[in-house]
């Protein structure tokens, strides 16, 4: 990637954690997927987030965790899981924990948030920057699913995050 | 039929036989004369047939037809004739009070003179002949009846002889309700005044259709069995028709209830003879509901068939997935292309895994991801014993067609376990070296799947249906020779395999071991 780029996604990335956002994000608002070049999120019962295709091919997948504690936990179990090779960490991405080469596959931690990229394109980096520079604080009005089977119900607002009932 | 039965078209306005009218055949190829004499005109020229005369034939007719018949069904009634002697012979068919209702040829459609539906009920088909001042008659009385069946239900006692599966249709989430009808009309009669037909049974997988008729899902050696519910505009058993006792049947089932003398009121209970098949399959066929009524000659005479499309899924076993949610059962859109692929593999729960792993490896069009062995469609939550496999998004390959251990031992095990086979996925830790293997959508044994750096898995995901002892693996293939750390290499396919020599086959170096024994949440 050329060092010019990676600047500018950097500092994209640095533009949406600005220290003065108070935690925690509470995702990337699902509206915005399609300008961000992401397709269709799927949601599940068990995971706060969503997984969707990229638009030129691959993947993400977004957890929205409760806090960085329990986000930095689950980082470090990611980086074993999401691939049977290991990830690899990798350094200078600002504010934030990464791993992956940044090119094919990317996971990062932004703060109570992760973020993983797999990109048959070799942006992942890229796509990972516009990713972090859409997290928001506060969900949009309004609710992007809602199901129910048996007695439990689970509600996904507008931006993937996830509560369950009872 | 009885030889001597001539049908009534043939009779129907015709004179004295040839051989009576003592006249010869004209075989003079002359074409018929318009203006030629009525035969049945009195003919001053012909012989005084009410004269004595010793030579003379008796004159008789006879009429016979089926006791009972629906005209939208199962077509006009077959009307049957004998005579001897008569010069004229009609054919009346008169209601309960004796009223002329039609004067058919040979046959009666139903309706009346001026071609509406007359009203289901006894009628009686009334055949006079005469020569000269003769008169002979016969009657036979019928029942012109309206039947169908308009719903059914596919049921199982759980599991004495049939056990029914609820499918699930992941497109608009909802569950099969087996306490609804599968199929069903409207109405008995469409708008062209034939007899509706049941539609086939739904192309479509993925959303419930609201109509249509649904496939149905038992264990492959149940017995299913039908309750068959008639049309609200049935007519039987209404007054005039207490004496058509129609019955109903299913080649290859057996009733079980309510099938003899059917009634609109009371449905019909049926229960195949055979088992639904000798394995995992789809079965299709069309059900041939048939309508039937017995004379007082002990012939049986068929009324009407109404076939029924069903579609089958003959499952293994019940699902087998432990977490009980609605969800976590057979999925329509998995089932059906794994039942077609399983075609003709024995009942057997080491010989449907085996299919599986031939099944994914080979015809699932997917491909070992060398570059990041990353999963697409697996996601463990916390740890190595929670996965969800996202599997609506698999059958559309939404994210890809690059996958990696977790997903091949997610899509075995969701399979597996919707077609009744336990199985779980287990984990081999960690970072260990391999032998040569040839992963699945991959053409070539190597060590080094992700490349001359990449020769080593951090961790492996396989499945077992016994903690380890027995493995499964879709994404790669053995080497089955004896050295599996060096070429040439021979295929092995990881179907029942020892735990342990599966490692042995697997690892080059390093340390490996089994770890976990769980089943995936599908999505």
């Amino acid at each position: 990637m050329k060092p010019l780029l990676l600047g500018l996604l950097l500092a994209a990335g640095v533009a949406g954690a600005g220290p003065s956002v108070p935690l925690p994000w509470v995702g990337i608002p699902l509206a915005r997927l399609p300008e961000l070049g992401v397709g269709v999120p799927m949601l599940s019962t068990e995971i706060s987030g969503w997984k969707a295709p990229l638009q030129a091919g691959g993947f993400v997948r977004v957890w929205i965790l409760p806090d960085e504690a329990v986000a930095s936990a689950e980082f470090a179990f990611q980086q074993g899981a999401v691939s049977s090779r290991g990830l690899p960490p990798l350094a200078g991405l600002p504010e934030a924990e990464a791993a992956g080469d940044g090119a094919g596959i990317l996971l990062v931690r932004d703060r109570n948030v992760l973020i993983l990229v797999r990109d048959p394109e070799d942006q992942a980096l890229e796509v990972a920057g516009r990713l972090r520079a859409a997290l928001v604080t506060s969900a949009p009005e309004g609710t992007a699913d809602e199901r129910t089977m048996g007695d439990r119900v689970w509600v996904w607002d507008s931006c993937g995050r996830l509560t369950v009932t009872p | 039929m009885r030889p001597a039965l001539l049908l009534l078209a043939v009779l129907a306005g015709c004179s004295d036989p040839p051989e009576d009218t003592g006249t010869p055949p004209d075989d003079t190829g002359t074409p018929p004369d318009d203006t030629a004499p009525d035969d049945t005109a009195p003919d001053d020229t012909a012989p005084d047939d009410t004269a004595p005369d010793d030579t003379a034939p008796e004159v008789s007719v006879s009429v016979s037809a089926a006791p009972a018949f629906d005209p939208i069904l199962g077509g006009p009634l077959a009307i049957f004739l004998t005579s001897e002697g008569a010069t004229s012979v009609e054919v009346q068919v008169l209601d309960a009070k004796g009223n002329v209702v039609a004067t058919p040829t040979d046959a009666w459609d139903g309706r009346d003179a001026k071609g509406a539906w007359a009203p289901a009920g006894a009628y009686t088909v009334q055949v006079v002949g005469t020569r000269g001042k003769i008169r002979v008659e016969d009657a036979a009385d019928v029942h012109m009846v309206r039947c169908g069946v308009a719903r059914a239900w596919a049921e199982g006692d759980e599991g004495v002889s049939a056990e029914s599966v609820a499918l699930w249709w992941y497109g608009t989430r909802t569950l099969q309700d087996l306490a609804q009808p599968f199929v069903s009309l409207d109405a008995l009669e469409d708008v062209r005044e034939a007899a509706t037909v049941f539609p086939e049974v739904t192309s479509e997988l993925v959303e419930e259709p609201r109509h249509g008729n649904l496939p149905l899902a038992f264990t492959w050696d149940s017995r299913p069995i039908l309750t068959l519910e008639l049309g609200e505009d049935t007519v039987l058993g209404s007054p005039g028709l207490e004496g058509a006792d129609v019955s109903l049947g299913i080649p290859g089932w057996t009733a079980l209830a309510g099938a003899e003398g059917i009634l609109p009121d009371v449905p019909v209970v049926l229960q195949a003879d055979a088992p639904l098949a000798a394995g995992p399959s789809v079965v299709e066929t069309t059900l041939e509901i048939t309508f039937e009524v017995t004379g007082d000659d002990a012939v049986t005479h068929t009324i009407g068939v109404q076939n029924l499309p069903v579609r089958f899924y003959a499952v293994y076993d019940s699902p087998t997935f432990t977490r009980k949610q609605e969800d976590q059962t057979a999925w329509v859109a998995a089932v059906d292309p794994a039942l077609r692929a399983l075609a003709g593999v024995k009942p057997d729960p080491d010989a449907i895994l085996d299919a599986l792993v031939d099944w994914v490896y080979y015809d699932h069009d997917i491909a070992y991801d060398t570059y990041a062995g990353a999963s697409a469609y697996t996601d463990y939550i916390s740890g190595y014993d929670q996965a969800v496999f996202a599997l609506s998004a698999y059958l559309e390959r939404r994210f890809g067609r690059i996958v990696n251990c977790s997903d091949c031992a997610s899509i075995l095990v969701a399979w597996a376990n919707m077609l009744g086979v336990p199985l779980d996925y287990t984990i081999i830790l960690s970072n260990f070296y391999l032998n040569y293997i040839r992963a699945i959508g991959c053409d070539e044994y190597t060590h080094c799947p992700f490349g001359p750096y990449g020769c080593g898995f951090s961790y492996h995901a396989v499945t077992t249906d016994d903690e380890a002892a027995t493995i499964w693996d879709a994404t790669l293939a053995l080497d089955g020779d004896e050295d599996p750390s060096n070429p040439p290499s021979s295929l092995l396919m990881v179907q029942h395999i020892e735990g342990d020599e599966y490692l042995e086959r697997l690892v080059m170096s390093g340390t490996a071991y089994y770890e976990y024994s769980e089943q995936v949440v599908v999505q």
